[in-house]
């Protein structure tokens, strides 16, 4: 992962965060789908706390959340950005285990 | 202090109804009846996240807003939870989400204005 020179915060500790909030809540092997709401929120909100905290003001933050449930039928996430690549960042962490996978992402944008 | 610190006007603020439903034709337009497109589905949603972000970007009005365009394709039968948090400036910033679904697929279109002051 190549290191923006000066947007005021660090893309591996943006990675680090999202990881570290993923195995912080990720529970038990089985997946309960009542149990998701809590589960997406503690990612979520932990993700957006820590990130907030090593940003710019000028940088604005959006931390997306995606659960699903490992089946036989396939899923697919893509990212299209009109931004500038100089100044605008896109960091994702995966983690899966028997059960489902998570996938959260973090736009970090100039305003 | 001038006025490229305000949030955009009235006629460059972006309208979230008019967004979603260039979203939904896109949608509509390139999935149809679709079945979930198994190893073409890294450039299914390449090609629809590519297609919706150069058509709000091509919006007159819309110049001083930054897009993007997140794509999930499901097939049938999975459970899923999607949802997102934002540090954004809610007068100013926008999330638009739409979604198609067919007996074979799902697919969530969510796209996000940010605007540069």
């Amino acid at each position: 992962m190549t290191e923006p020179a000066d947007r005021g915060y660090s893309t591996s500790d943006v990675y680090k965060y999202l990881k570290a909030a993923v195995e912080m809540a990720a529970g038990p092997d089985q997946y309960q789908h009542a149990q998701l709401g809590e589960l997406h929120n503690n990612i979520v909100d932990y993700a957006t706390k820590k990130i907030s905290a090593i940003r710019p003001p000028s940088v604005k933050v959006i931390v997306t959340c995606t659960i699903v449930q490992n089946t036989d039928a396939g899923f697919h996430i893509s990212n299209s950005t009109h931004w500038d690549d100089d100044r605008d960042s896109l960091v994702t962490y995966q983690f899966q285990n028997k059960s489902m996978t998570v996938v959260v992402t973090a736009y970090l944008v100039q305003s | 202090m001038g006025s490229e610190l305000a949030a955009p006007g009235y006629m460059h603020r972006l309208r979230e109804p008019a967004a979603a439903a260039m979203v939904r034709d896109i949608l509509q337009r390139e999935l149809g009846a679709a079945e979930y497109p198994g190893d073409q589905a890294a450039d299914v949603g390449r090609r629809l996240g590519a297609l919706i972000e150069q058509r709000l970007a091509a919006e007159p009005g819309w110049a001083r807003y930054k897009f993007i365009a997140n794509i999930v394709l499901l097939g049938a039968g999975a459970g899923a939870r999607m949802g997102v948090s934002s540090l954004w400036d809610p007068h100013a910033d926008h999330v638009v989400h739409e979604s198609l679904t067919t007996p074979r697929l799902r697919c969530v279109a969510a796209v996000f204005a940010v605007c540069v002051y």
